[in-house]
């Protein structure tokens, strides 16, 4: 039985392993023992299974439970290791790769993984299937596969596309089993058939998804903790939407994981000896707003300047966080390659500066405290999305705001509409945060490109997206994080983003949970997860 | 009996007919497009915006949109939802039973706790009972279900655990959820049985089954109760609309499947064949409720059923 200090210290301890190299737990003493049931509460519904149609997070933490992929991306340092594929070759012009399979691999319903089934995945990702999910957006400029034999694949890349290694790591690109699509139709998105360790028995909508044990399962990745099948026999997978009652349920012990506690409620549950609280940082991008540089006032570089100046994130952790994460002071999430916390010196919380540098660009404060320059107010537009995350940060930015004289006025908008507006540029802020694990997600933030898709600011700058489609395109790891770090200097000195607080990612575990661990975007690893009575 | 049933169920269709417009027109109107929200979570360009928006047909005018839409819904299909691609049909056939199962114990919670404060507080009016059962009467009116709903599971499941927070399957599953709708209502039927049984118990007909020498407890069930109900089975017929909006919240509070949580889905992701046909399917319920409501007027009190066939 731990005492509560022992607990305390575990927690510390977990908290700072988490932050430090996102992993979660040490290595089980306990020989861990298989079998069991786990249920986990999930927070978000699905839009499918099928890998090549999804568009949600909440989908692909699924995933990753029942494919296997190509490379793997080790959760202690962010490094590409070997996963399906046992090795692999780039061409000097980055444009091929190729990949040597691991043998004896067999999907779910017994058909064997070769060169020509992942070559089917990665050509049925580029037929349209309804809406293009995030897969297309993963396989980046794909051109072509070809089977060398029945173990290599070579795939080609119509440009050098650096950030493949990482994304062939993402469960929407894992191979799934052609005789089964075949076979299966319209079916497969309720139940497709990967490699993985688990496989999927049922999905009841709106309830929940079962996923069984793959008995077969001999291939596990060398960064698992274990080899051989999995320890649970099952997984319960449930749609449990609302926080209070995902807090609940934990407690009650009607689920053995619940994910995404609401911060509030992390202190109280801290005090449940049978609960245990984890912490992970995911890979990407940090909760973050971006000005709009071409709508006035914040086409004015001293107004995007000033706002920077003006927001004091320690406050924001400390009020809607519950001092729950940090400061963030990069474009991209700790741990992520490229991540590089320029801001806190190009643009720390300053009031002073803020309201000096707004003086000098002629913008004066007038009777009701907001400054004014040609008869203009310094008003600024927030539009936010509804259940986006946002909603309470953005009125602890708007009296921030309104100290240095600027007034932010918020608008809450469905996110489809949110989306809407932002692309017919009618914001001066938006919103938007990433989990994944490439700094190449600056070319969707950024890039010219992106003006219809995520690029919040607006930008349209010739100097960005050449220095953005250069580090795209460089193979070597070390002078491309280079780049990406000369890259958000550029932005933070344009005040083009204003990353607020790291994300972090709060799960709760009953004490019977061994093994569970986050992946580089800290959705959970179940195949090590045993259950101890 | 049988015309008067052909009457109302051929003044049905109108009224289902004009939903359907209306909830096509409220859909269609509204700002947002389905084609981005499928989109949101990709990068997409215009062209696989055009494209898409193609193969849904969304180019079409409104008026094609909804005679394709009307001419199969005639036939029973509902088309098929924009994001699962299974037939709406199917979608809700796979919820109803759910929120059926869930209505149903409410309304038994909602009739059970209703009519037994509602009478006590009758029989004994301005006594201490009374003001206790319309005290609970008045909280479980002012509650939001949201709030009752987490409130129960923090009693029964979080403290005492005696039943589970959340999900499907057996009664016990079934209680809290139940519960939080019924008591609400519980709350108006209380009320109202309490003020028509008050009126009931003021006729002279009462006064002569006393006078009789029956029992109070005949002269209560047998007399009085029959003729306070009618109001009662109004309000249940009327408030079912309540109810059903009720299982949305209660629905995502106790995470159990259900035509709210098939609704709120399907508005957040602007899926309007699955809305069309979850609202089509809702507003059919209504008019069936409100027709078994009419029918059950006749089965308590003869004096209707006279009427109408005099008439």
């Amino acid at each position: 039985m731990p005492t509560r200090r022992s607990l305390r210290q575990l927690t510390l301890w977990l908290a700072l392993a988490a932050v430090l190299g996102g992993v979660a737990l040490p290595r089980p003493t306990v020989a861990a023992k298989a079998g069991g049931r786990l249920v986990f509460a999930a927070r978000q519904d699905i839009d499918t299974l099928d890998p090549h149609v999804t568009n949600r997070a909440a989908t692909r933490k699924l995933l990753i439970q029942f494919l296997d992929t190509l490379t793997v991306i080790d959760p202690k340092d962010g490094s590409v290791k070997p996963g399906l594929a046992e090795k692999w070759d780039i061409s000097a012009d980055g444009k091929t790769y190729t990949f040597y399979l691991r043998r004896n691999v067999k999907f779910h319903d017994g058909t064997p993984l070769d060169a020509a089934a992942m070559k089917f995945t990665l050509d049925r990702i580029q037929t349209p299937l309804g809406a293009p999910g995030v897969a297309r957006s993963f396989i980046g400029p794909y051109e072509a596969s070809e089977v060398v034999d029945p173990n290599t694949l070579r795939v080609r890349f119509k440009q050098p596309y650096a950030p493949f290694l990482r994304m062939a790591a993402l469960s929407p690109l894992g191979p799934i089993s052609p005789a089964a699509v075949q076979k299966m139709g319209d079916q497969f998105s309720r139940k497709p058939v990967g490699t993985g360790p688990f496989m999927v028995k049922e999905w009841i909508n709106k309830d929940q998804v079962i996923l069984v044990r793959n008995p077969a399962y001999n291939w596990a990745p060398a960064v698992a903790e274990h080899q051989g099948p999995a320890y649970l026999d099952e997984i319960v997978w449930r749609f449990v939407l609302e926080a209070p009652t995902r807090t609940a349920v934990i407690q009650t012990g009607e689920v053995s994981v619940a994910e995404d506690l609401s911060y509030a409620d992390v202190a109280a549950l801290e005090k449940n000896p049978d609960v245990r609280v984890l912490r992970g940082v995911p890979a990407g991008t940090p909760w973050t707003i971006y000005p709009n540089v071409q709508r006035a006032p914040t086409s004015d570089l001293a107004v995007r300047r000033a706002l920077g100046y003006a927001i004091n994130k320690d406050a924001i952790v400390r009020v809607v966080f519950h001092g729950e994460s940090k400061p963030a002071w990069s474009l991209l999430q700790p741990g992520t390659p490229g991540y590089a916390p320029l801001a806190k010196e190009i643009s720390p919380y300053d009031p002073g500066r803020a309201k000096k540098t707004l003086d000098d660009a002629g913008w004066k404060a007038a009777a009701d405290g907001i400054r004014t320059k040609d008869g203009k107010r310094l008003e600024l537009l927030w539009i936010f999305g509804a259940n986006n995350g946002y909603e309470e940060m953005a009125p602890l930015v708007q009296a921030m705001a309104r100290e240095v004289g600027m007034d932010i006025q918020l608008r809450e908008q469905p996110r489809a509409q949110m989306e809407e507006a932002n692309r017919k540029s009618e914001h001066n802020i938006g919103e938007v945060n990433w989990w994944f694990p490439d700094p190449a997600i600056m070319t969707t933030n950024f890039h010219t490109k992106s003006l219809f898709g995520f690029n919040r600011p607006r930008l349209s700058n010739p100097e960005i997206d050449q220095m953005l489609d250069q580090a795209s395109a460089m193979t070597a790891d070390a002078p491309r994080m280079e780049l990406y770090k000369k890259l958000q200097r550029t932005l933070f000195e344009q005040a083009d983003a204003y990353p607020l607080v790291d994300q972090v990612t709060i799960v709760g575990l009953r004490k019977e949970v061994k093994g569970y661990r986050f992946n580089v975007v800290t959705f959970p690893i179940l195949y090590d997860v045993s259950l101890e009575k | 009996m049988l015309v008067y049933l052909q009457q109302r169920l051929a003044l049905a269709v109108p009224v289902v007919f004009g939903v359907s417009i209306v909830v096509f027109a409220i859909v269609h109107l509204l700002p947002g497009d389905p084609v981005l929200v499928m989109l949101s979570g990709a990068n997409a360009t215009p062209e696989q915006v055009a494209e898409l928006r193609a193969q849904l047909r969304f180019e079409d005018p409104l008026v094609v949109q909804y005679w394709r839409f009307l001419r199969r819904a005639l036939v029973g299909d509902l088309g098929r939802s924009i994001f699962s691609k299974r037939p709406v049909i199917e979608e809700i056939a796979a919820q109803l039973p759910s929120t059926l199962e869930l209505a149903a114990a409410a309304i038994a919670i909602a009739l059970a706790v209703g009519l037994v404060l509602g009478i006590l507080a009758a029989l004994r009016p301005n006594s201490w009972i009374d003001r206790l059962s319309m005290l609970v009467a008045l909280s479980g009116i002012s509650m939001p279900s949201f709030w009752l709903g987490l409130l129960l599971i923090f009693a029964f499941s979080l403290e005492l655990g005696w039943l589970p927070a959340t999900g499907q399957g057996g009664w016990r599953r079934l209680i809290l959820p139940a519960a939080t709708i019924g008591l609400n209502y519980a709350a108006v039927v209380a009320r109202l049985v309490r003020s028509s049984f008050l009126e009931v118990l003021g006729n002279a007909y009462i006064g002569t089954a006393r006078a009789k020498g029956l029992a109070e407890r005949i002269v209560v069930l047998k007399h009085a109760l029959g003729n306070a109900l009618i109001p009662v089975v109004t309000i249940i017929g009327v408030q079912l609309g309540n109810l059903l909006a009720g299982t949305i919240i209660v629905e995502t509070v106790f995470s159990r499947r259900g035509m709210g949580r098939l609704a709120v889905t399907a508005v957040l992701d602007k899926d309007y064949p699955l809305i069309q046909g979850v609202v089509l399917v809702s507003a059919l319920g209504y008019v069936l409720v409100n027709l078994l409501v009419d029918v059950s007027y006749s089965l308590i009190d003869p004096r209707i059923r006279h009427r109408e066939g005099a008439a």
